[in-house]
């Protein structure tokens, strides 16, 4: 019975392990997109900067951080994957020291059986000689043992199949981390080839004020279908001028609907957009 | 146990969600297109006996269409003819990507009066943006296309509209025994409605409007020479302001109203002058023996600019109007001359030639920025509309003067094509008054 | 001067007076009267009088004083026609001198106005320094809105740069 437990309480630890690890890696992951938007303004500042040198340090700079964060990510993917190799080790090594014993336990049961079977010979052959009612008592021993020793097996059984069920689980939950970024990593491609498009879209509909030049900015939070039709035009950041203000919510509603990737699964990246006119920048 | 794990697992999967809401794809507008706001103007209704006199959406289209801020879509385009509120379905209009709509009807209330009614709309937010309503003779259609343009320039631009406004010009007209004529003209902005104020056998150049707007001041060569002269245009009365010895030329009026700069040789060689035509003061502003001529006024009366060749080719100097030391202002282009002020004092518009091509520039003064914003080899004579937004001008097409108009962007061109004859030296007039 | 010449003079001046005194009439101009055009037309053919004079010419015959664009300088060939007209004048006292002033199309009309005031003034000038008094010459300026003749390069504009010399009589 206690040892039951004691598996339970490693397996128990394990799976918390496993869920800390998941859960750090989930908030690395909320880390992602943030890296990427600034990536994306360096891109942006970048178009706008006339220097090359300093253009190429930036690129450099950013290309650096990007390798850092790929192999921060590999390597944490990896040492998942060792805990995950490393929890299922343990578990099979404990699961064949259980039998080893269990076996070893057989077999002294076997052994004892057989003395017991021995002395009882003698024994029986000494009550049939004396009497019977100890006999008696003995076998109903014998029977409670064999239900006890049922009992045990069919408890640890059913901790296995806990311990399993919690560790699909846990690889589930790392397979769903594992499909993510590869959406992710899929959407960055997919924003790195839309991005512009949809910026293109939107710059061809903004029918810029003249003299919209002096400092004005707005900044606009759409919400797309995946379809890439714009929902809702919310001025998150107004230009405290109507008439720019008005300039850029007719350009995002105009230049509906935007292109997005066809899969709904990567459109979903592009549900909510900001959309930042800056002219000045241009 | 099995509770802690799910609740966990619910954690996770909620991290998840969020992490995914929070990664809000953020991308940077900086350029736009240099084109006008697409408007619909429906056709107005015409309730009514036979045709209507104007086709006032034409004319609204056109005014809005010139000042290069607007794109008239084609009529043929239009899903639906709407003529008010009730009738207006913004779906069709969001769909051909208008972002306004104007509708309105014309209702005949009396003998000869007229009730024009029209209503602005702003197509993707689904709401009215202006709507007026004006009872007027049928000779006053043109004036309420204009007044209309107005107000829709003004609530889409944020800016006020000057198409209810006039300009003047000089006519050459050359008639078959081969006498030259010279007249005077006042149109309205669009060059439509003519009329003559002055018709002589000589020379007349420079007409210059009045800050009210009430009166001309322009040369006449009708006594031989040229000799400057105020004309009240309400009665035609005239008065001779500048008879001197030598050149009387270039008048300008004061933002006031109470001074004219002008030119006069009477001292030898052509220098400005400010006079006081109520007391007939006459103060001499300019001090050199090179040519000083073509005087402006600044917005705020302090400052004149004018053109002199003191450097040896024609540029702009500008000169306090209390006098003082007058300083160069233009440096780029190898002749500058006509400068006069936009409303806000900003920039001022100018003739400046390079390699022997005349063309309309715009001067960003605090800048020291020039815009050349035309093409041609013998434009000339530039004047603001008073909001700033547009510049008339004088061209050459088929070897024939015509007046054109450029967006001060130079991206809007439009000759003014109703005019005939020989047409120069257009002036923009002030504002109007309403109605 | 020989004696050729001087008969040719007077001829000469009855056909370039009579395009003046044409012009003279609309002095006192109104403002709907017909215009002087005519007039510049008559000393056109007053130029073509030269023609028949052969030989060495009577430089008065020339009514025009032609410029560099720009410019109101008087060249020499230019210098000759103003001296014998200055001449001519000192020995006619009875007549009087209007110089007008005129511009080619390009720059601003208000400038060359000024610009052709500035052309007649160096003639004038001039002039004055052969011999004639001052308060017999009139400068006046037309900038470019006389011009003879029709066209926009410098064939024409050539013939627009130019200073007028009309004789009046008093």
């Amino acid at each position: 019975m206690s040892e039951g437990y004691g598996r339970a309480f490693i397996y128990a630890i394990l799976v918390h392990v496993l869920v800390l690890l998941v859960l750090g890696i989930s908030f690395d992951w909320q880390l992602i997109p943030s890296n990427n938007h600034q990536i994306d303004d360096k891109k942006v500042v970048q178009a706008t900067l006339v220097d090359e040198g300093k253009v190429q340090k930036e690129l450099d700079r950013i290309k650096k951080k990007e390798a850092a964060r790929k192999s921060a990510a590999k390597k944490e993917k990896a040492r998942l994957k060792e805990l995950v190799r490393q929890a299922a080790l343990a578990e099979k090594k404990a699961e064949k020291k259980r039998k080893a014993k269990a076996r070893r336990l057989v077999e002294l049961k076997k052994k004892q059986a057989l003395d017991k079977k021995k002395k009882a010979l003698e024994k029986k052959r000494k009550t049939l000689e004396a009497r019977k009612p100890a006999e008696r008592k003995k076998k109903k021993l014998t029977k409670k043992k064999k239900r006890e020793q049922i009992e045990k097996k069919r408890k640890a059984h059913a901790n296995k199949l806990t311990a399993q069920r919690k560790r699909r689980q846990a690889e589930k939950a790392l397979q769903a981390l594992l499909r993510k970024e590869q959406l992710q990593r899929q959407a960055q491609g997919e924003l790195n080839r839309y991005e512009p498009l949809i910026r293109q879209r939107v710059e061809r509909f903004w029918i810029r004020p003249p003299g919209a030049k002096t400092g004005l900015k707005a900044v606009l939070r759409v919400r797309l279908t995946p379809s890439g039709e714009v929902l809702t035009v919310r001025v998150v950041q107004s230009s405290g001028n109507a008439i720019f203000d008005r300039s850029v919510e007719n350009a995002v509603k105009k230049a509906t609907p935007l292109p997005l990737p066809s899969n709904p699964e990567l459109a979903e990246f592009f549900s909510v957009i900001d959309f930042e006119f800056d002219p000045q920048k241009g | 146990m099995r509770k802690l794990i799910t609740t966990t697992l619910l954690g996770i999967g909620l991290q998840l969600w969020v992490c995914q809401t929070m990664a809000i794809l953020k991308i940077e507008i900086t350029k736009g297109v240099e084109a006008g706001v697409p408007i619909a103007i429906v056709p107005f209704a015409w309730q009514g006996e036979g045709k209507p006199s104007q086709d006032l959406a034409k004319i609204i289209g056109d005014d809005l269409v010139r000042s290069g801020r607007f794109e008239s879509i084609d009529k043929d385009d239009f899903l639906s003819r709407p003529h008010d509120q009730a009738g207006v379905k913004f779906k069709d209009w969001r769909l051909i990507k208008a972002e306004a709509l104007a509708v309105g009807k014309v209702q005949r209330v009396g003998s000869n009066r007229y009730q024009v009614q029209f209503q602005l709309f702003d197509v993707f937010k689904g709401k009215q943006l202006a709507g007026y309503r004006y009872v007027v003779k049928a000779k006053q259609m043109r004036k309420v296309a204009h007044q209309i343009s107005d107000i829709i320039y003004e609530k889409l631009t944020g800016e006020p509209g000057a198409f209810d406004t006039r300009i003047a010009y000089v006519t050459v007209e050359q008639s078959d025994s081969g006498q030259r004529r010279f007249l005077l003209q006042v149109a309205d902005a669009d060059g439509h409605e003519p009329v003559t104020v002055l018709d002589s056998g000589e020379p007349i150049m420079s007409p210059a409007w009045s800050p009210d707007g009430k009166r001309l001041a322009y040369v006449s060569f009708e006594k031989r020479r040229s000799m400057v002269y105020v004309q009240t245009l309400a009665d035609g009365s005239r008065e001779r302001l500048a008879d001197f010895r030598g050149l009387n030329s270039a008048p300008a009026w004061s933002p006031d109203g109470k001074r004219l700069a002008l030119v006069l040789s009477r001292d030898g060689n052509p220098e400005i002058y400010i006079l006081s035509p109520r007391s007939r003061q006459l103060r001499r502003l300019t001090h050199h023996h090179a040519i000083d001529t073509e005087p402006a006024w600044s917005p705020n009366g302090r400052h004149i600019v004018f053109t002199s060749d003191r450097s040896g080719k024609p540029q702009i100097y500008r000169i306090a109007v209390s006098g003082g030391k007058p300083q160069r202002i233009t440096f780029e282009g190898e002749y500058n001359a006509r400068a006069s002020y936009a409303a806000d004092g900003q920039s001022i518009t100018l003739v400046s030639a390079n390699k022997g091509r005349y063309r309309i520039a715009v001067l960003y003064l605090r800048q020291n920025a020039m815009h050349v914003l035309t093409e041609a080899t013998l434009d000339e004579s530039p004047s603001f509309a008073p909001n700033g937004r547009m510049i008339l001008y004088a061209t050459e097409q088929g070897g024939r003067g015509v007046l054109a108009a450029v967006s001060a962007d130079g991206r809007v061109k439009q000759i003014l094509r109703f005019l005939k004859g020989d047409v120069r030296e257009p002036a923009w007039s002030p504002y109007n008054r309403k109605f | 001067m020989n004696k050729k010449i001087l008969l040719l003079v007077p001829l000469m001046l009855v056909v370039g007076l009579s395009g003046c005194g044409n012009k003279n009439k609309k002095s006192n101009a109104s403002v709907d009267e017909r215009g002087v055009s005519t007039g510049a037309a008559v000393n056109g053919e007053g130029v073509a009088g030269e023609q028949f004079g052969g030989g060495p010419v009577d430089r008065t015959s020339q009514r025009r004083v032609y410029f560099e664009f720009d410019r109101a300088a008087v060249d020499d060939q230019n210098r000759a026609i103003v001296s014998a007209h200055a001449a001519y004048l000192v020995d006619h006292p009875g007549i009087a001198l209007t110089l007008e002033g005129h511009a080619d199309e390009r720059g601003t009309r208000e400038y060359n106005l000024a610009l052709g005031e500035r052309r007649a003034k160096a003639v004038a000038k001039l002039m004055q320094a052969y011999g004639l008094a001052a308060d017999r010459i009139t400068t006046t300026s037309y900038g470019e809105e006389r011009p003879v003749a029709l066209g926009h390069s410098e064939s024409a504009w050539q013939l627009n740069r130019r200073v007028e010399i009309l004789y009046e009589d008093q």
